[in-house]
């Protein structure tokens, strides 16, 4: 957590002032020093993290794998908020911004939004196919979260080449496109990282590695899922509504 | 009643570092999950229909951002299972949520 809020005042300094910029780093080296030291004793904090004095667990029932997830995911909010938020303080001080549709394609990013509401929908259903014991279905909506997955890369790939060589917007062209490109492109890495680990998770599916008790593995894939769909939910409207 | 397949994975020995659930593990019913999958898709084109449909660039960006929350919260709460999960696991997705609005608040004025 602490790491998070140290990246994220850094980068907000970048935009803002470069004092707040040297706070960040202290946090972050304050930070990054009190990880290191606890390396040596990662399973005592975890001994210590699921037991309070009196014997209560102390993350109510969550178990440390998903609670670590959730840290990184934590991470992730702020480092997406530094890519939005030093956007969104560019536009407001920019002179003119092209308006909805002006430039960007909505309507085949629209489609691509819905498509990516469906691999939400899928990746639910193979979590549940795996409560269920139902191998057959943990198998097939694991693949077609992947497959709908590719088809989105694949669609922005092709939105990509058509705004830099026919339309002429190009990260240099200007704070317009340097911004838009920012955005989109990180959230299309981490999609792109999530299909590299969907391959993955299909892989132990198919060799057998998820049963009805034991599928985190499938949960905390969902979980990184749906938090890129929630970052395209929050990119599609303010980069490309408003 | 499983099918041979869901047998097999139900018996299969769970691979390395998968562990089994933790207490207040969640079922979420079927129907929730396309409930807001519909939920979504709706919101979608509604989203898409206002800056013809809501005249005025603020109530535009009023419209549109609290169209965006919904989704987000709905994506949050029933497919991130946050709705079934710990009160500190919940508090402590707060924390993060409020640094976002408070750091763009901060760049934006």
């Amino acid at each position: 957590m602490a790491l998070a809020l140290g990246f994220s005042t850094l980068l907000t300094g970048l935009v803002v002032h470069w004092s707040i910029t040297i706070v960040g780093a202290l946090v972050l080296g304050y930070a990054a020093l009190g990880y290191l030291h606890q390396l040596p004793s990662m399973h005592q904090l975890e001994g210590y993290l699921l037991r309070t004095p009196r014997g209560r667990h102390a993350l109510g029932g969550t178990s440390v794998r998903k609670m670590g997830m959730w840290m990184f995911l934590f991470s992730e909010i702020l480092f997406f908020t530094g890519l939005i938020g030093g956007a969104l303080a560019l536009r407001v001080r920019a002179d003119g911004w092209p308006g909805p549709g002006e430039v960007l394609n909505v309507p085949l990013t629209a489609a691509n939004t819905f498509i990516l509401i469906c691999s939400s929908v899928t990746m639910v259903e193979a979590l549940r196919g795996a409560q269920m014991g139902n191998a057959r279905h943990m198998r097939l909506f694991l693949l077609l979260t992947m497959a709908l997955g590719i088809v989105f890369v694949s669609i922005q790939a092709k939105e990509y080449m058509l705004l830099f060589f026919e339309e002429g917007l190009r990260p240099g062209s200007g704070l317009y496109g340097s911004t838009f490109y920012i955005q989109t492109g990180f959230h299309g890495g981490h999609v792109t990282a999530g299909i590299v680990a969907l391959a993955y998770v299909n892989y132990r599916a198919w060799k057998g590695g998820y049963t009805r008790e034991a599928h985190e593995g499938i949960e905390l894939m969902g979980l990184y899922w749906h938090f890129v769909d929630v970052v395209w939910i929050f990119l599609f409207t303010i980069v490309y509504l408003i | 009643m499983m099918t041979g397949d869901a047998a097999a994975v139900a018996t299969a020995a769970g691979g390395p570092g998968m562990a089994a659930h933790a207490p207040g593990d969640f079922h979420t019913p079927h129907w929730v999950y396309i409930a807001v999958f519909a939920a979504l898709a709706v919101l979608t084109v509604l989203e898409l229909s206002v800056n013809s449909t809501v005249s005025g660039k603020s109530l535009q960006v009023a419209a549109l951002v609290s169209l965006m929350m919904a989704k987000a919260l709905l994506v949050v709460l029933y497919y991130m299972h946050v709705r079934y999960e710990s009160r500190v696991l919940r508090l402590a997705i707060f924390m993060p949520f409020f640094a976002a609005v408070f750091f763009t608040a901060v760049v934006m004025i």
